[in-house]
């Protein structure tokens, strides 16, 4: 059935009930039971038709973009902090038992004591010097620490004794014994690194990005707001019961909820505007404040009653005055202009498009358009920037070394026949005086290191000291450029590689590559704001960088450490026969028991490493956020 | 090892004042209408709490409980009185109208934006909708003397849900 039918039937049963009510014979035959069921059926085909409007198809879901922040990242702490809320959400019967079976196979406090047990013997040795066989005997018999619930953790075993008051059946927001007692043990261990072995472990959080920033590629899309559902609703029912009930007044009421959807169906919005926006200064300083202003015109010849606007703020500035989202009613030609301000930090930073939606009179539906507007900002990425570290503390091969070919040098090497174009000096005219053959001498030929910078940007290095500051990756980004200019700076080739591929830049001298690792290495394009996807596995990106380089390449990995892939990553390329050295941005300080067991998993990586001959060094740490605090808008 | 720290201004989903007090308001004045007797009165100030609730927890669900229950008392209460129960219904249609909006002003742009041009648009704009449509519609009944037969009513409702088909 198509809309002009309806049409003709909804204004013929309108007249056709003026006439009634014009001329009241007319409908005086018709009995009331008829009138009455006459009546249900409408109401019932009412709501069904009101029914299949509320249909969710109708308002499809959509995440509008969050400006003001930073994509969230994930904390590794988290996932032990969730380990230690299982343990008490499952409580003492969740252990393994002989006998019995679980349903994962594993139980949270076994996990637990397995995760606890393995962390501790290996801070005991390391912390010790002693054999793991010893470690485990301090442990198990409480030597380990002063701390006795620490202590008791390990030696009283999963299901410590309760006291009375536990045993009741009191709802009680205290923690099991057992959690307290695991979150002591982190403490620890921590304070027994940092004590005794010298070691801050400070550095150390993870947290990983989930979903896209800016989720625009739904755009456009007009959907009801569940205002015209409700209104045809609630005027069907109130106007139903009207007509069984007798009461003509109530049919009133139904007509102001129509009334309203109406409206909204014949004043759809379709915004047409153009945005421009323009910064205090394209190329600011890192942690300078800069205003930007965005200026909306209404480009159609409508008036759009509601029209809202928020604005793309690329994923790296943080907004710390004003608001980036505005509402305002415009007229045909008409413009408003809004403005708020962000912290700069060292990057590349290209506008999103800016989020359009656009309400009727009513506020019934909307319009979401994303409207693009290109605006740049380049900051930071220069040579000043560059780490506190000399380029021999961060190369295990700096400085020249004995290239593969031989050619002009001091040391000797073999003796070749002579071809023509061999430089006469090379010639060897003793050979010469006494056999009458002319030969050329090889000799070794210097060589200078060649460097592939790689930046560590699986999945799992996403990962932040807090909510809002920036991914290690992107701080590994900055690193590896200070790391890049000082070796540039040193006369050393330098080359840059992405943990996931997406990038390479073979290594290189001089002014040229200084230029094309800054543009690469501040373009969110090579090392993003958000995790990849997906990415190749370690052996395939081992090889792939295998195929591009000689052996002699060394390797400087900078990575978080967030995870054991990029212990793995660094051990395969060492295999390989390259020189591997790890640097890692520290991340800032945090106090939960979950931020400190990740800090200790780094510490063991670190270990890891170092043990195998991988030196590791590590970046400081960044500035972190402080949320919450809105001076502006 | 603490690094230094910068402030950054949070998106605050709440609300916008106006809407939020324009429609507690109205779904006030919509429950003293309707408190005729002490238990019109307990539904219609349990309605008006549920409205409050809503929009203080920017809830659309409790904010719909609870305009919808002061309806209940409305119709409860007035079933009779034509003026005052389009009153009260337009009042309670206004408060749902001016929470909702409310709500998804402060979820799309925040308290933080500047959001009154916006909100007295659409207020205006709603009053003049619904005063239209109920005021035609009472105009039409009092024209009648109100002896509309119960066959005019049941065709001016089939007429309706035919208007509601096109509303998708």
């Amino acid at each position: 059935m198509n809309d002009r039918v309806i049409v003709v039937a909804g204004v013929g049963l309108c007249a056709l009930g003026i006439g009634v009510m014009v001329v009241p014979v007319a409908g005086a035959g018709v009995p009331t039971v008829v009138l009455t069921a006459f009546a249900l059926v409408v109401v019932s085909g009412g709501l069904l038709v009101a029914a299949s409007q509320a249909d969710s198809s109708s308002r499809p879901n959509l995440d509008l973009p969050d400006p003001e922040r930073r994509p969230q990242y994930r904390s590794p702490g988290s996932e032990f902090e969730q380990l230690l809320d299982s343990v008490g959400l499952v409580g003492r019967r969740a252990v393994r038992r002989e006998g019995s079976e679980l349903v994962d196979g594993t139980a949270p406090r076994e996990e637990l004591l397995d995760r606890l047990t393995a962390q501790a013997i290996a801070v005991i040795q390391h912390t010790a010097g002693c054999s793991r066989s010893e470690a485990r005997s301090r442990l198990e018999e409480g030597r380990w620490t002063d701390d006795e619930r620490a202590a008791a953790f390990f030696t009283e075993g999963l299901t410590p004794p309760l006291s009375l008051r536990q045993r009741l059946p009191i709802p009680t927001d205290r923690e099991l014994p057992t959690v307290r007692r695991a979150r002591r043990v982190v403490a620890a261990l921590e304070t027994r690194l940092t004590e005794t072995a010298g070691e801050s472990t400070r550095p150390g959080s993870k947290r990983t990005a989930a979903g896209p920033y800016w989720p625009t590629d739904r755009l456009p899309v007009s959907r009801s707001t569940s205002g015209a559902a409700l209104y045809t609703v609630t005027a069907l029912v109130v106007s139903g019961v009207g007509v069984l009930a007798s009461a003509p007044g109530f049919v009133l009421l139904g007509t102001v909820g129509l009334a309203l959807a109406a409206t909204a169906k014949y004043s759809q919005p379709d915004p047409s505007v153009t945005l421009t926006r323009s910064v205090e200064t394209a190329a600011p300083d890192p942690g300078e404040e800069m205003t930007v202003t965005v200026t909306v015109e209404n480009d159609g010849d409508r008036t759009l009653a509601d029209l809202r606007v928020i604005d793309g703020v690329p994923p790296g500035l943080t907004v710390v005055d004003g608001s980036p989202r505005f509402a305002s009613a415009l007229r045909p030609g008409k413009t408003a202009t809004f403005d708020y301000t962000v912290t700069a930090v060292d990057g590349h930073h290209e506008f999103e498009p800016a989020v359009v939606i656009a309400s009727d009179f009513v506020g019934v539906t909307e319009r979401i358009e994303s409207v693009a507007e290109s605006t740049t900002v380049s900051c930071g990425f220069e040579r000043t920037g560059a780490p506190e570290l000399e380029p021999s503390e961060l190369t295990a091969l700096s400085g020249r070394h004995a290239g593969a070919q031989t050619g002009s040098g001091v040391e000797f090497e073999t003796l070749r026949e002579y071809r023509h174009g061999d430089p006469p000096a090379r010639i060897d005219w003793r050979r010469r005086a006494k056999t009458g053959e002319l030969a050329t001498i090889e000799f070794v030929e210097p060589a200078r290191s060649r460097t592939i910078l790689m930046v560590d940007d699986r999945p799992p290095a996403y990962v932040a000291p807090a909510a809002g500051a920036i991914p290690a990756p992107r701080t590994g980004a900055e690193m590896a450029f200070g790391v890049g200019t000082r070796l540039l700076d040193d006369g050393q080739p330098v080359g840059l590689a992405t943990a996931t591929g997406t990038e390479w830049r073979p290594p290189r001298a001089g002014e040229k590559q200084y230029a094309t690792l800054r543009r690469a290495l501040a373009d969110p394009d090579c090392v993003g704001w958000t995790a990849p996807d997906g990415c190749r596995s370690i052996e395939e990106t081992v090889a792939w960088l295998s195929a591009r380089t000689a052996r002699s390449v060394q390797v400087v990995v900078v990575s978080p450490l967030a995870d054991d892939g990029s212990v793995e990553l660094c051990r395969r390329l060492q295999a390989t026969g390259r020189g591997v050295c790890v640097l890692s941005p520290a991340d800032a300080d945090s106090e939960t028991t979950g931020a400190a067991y990740a800090r200790l998993q780094r510490w063991r990586r670190r270990s890891t490493l170092r043990s195998a001959g991988i030196p590791v060094e590590l970046g400081e740490p960044q500035p972190a956020p402080k949320l919450g605090e809105q001076d502006g808008g | 090892m603490e690094g230094e720290r910068v402030s950054v201004a949070e998106h605050d989903p709440r609300p916008p004042l106006f809407g939020t007090v324009g429609a507690f308001v109205a779904a006030v004045l919509a429950g003293a209408v309707a408190a005729e007797t002490v238990f019109g009165g307990a539904i219609a100030f349990v309605g008006t709490a549920a409205v409050g609730i809503g929009l203080w927890r920017a809830s659309q669900q409790v904010v719909t409980l609870g305009a919808g229950v002061v309806l209940v008392a409305v119709l409860f209460e007035r079933i009779g009185e034509t003026v005052w129960l389009v009153t009260a219904a337009g009042l309670v249609v206004l408060a749902w109208v001016l929470a909702s909006n409310a709500i998804r002003l402060g979820r799309q742009v925040g308290r933080g934006g500047k959001t009154l041009r916006v909100e007295l648009v659409h207020a205006v704009a709603t009053v003049t909708v619904a005063g239209a449509g109920g005021g035609g519609s009472y105009l039409v009944f009092r024209s009648t003397a109100g002896t509309a037969s119960l066959l005019a009513v049941g065709l001016f409702l089939a007429s309706v849900v035919a208007v509601a088909m096109l509303l998708r």
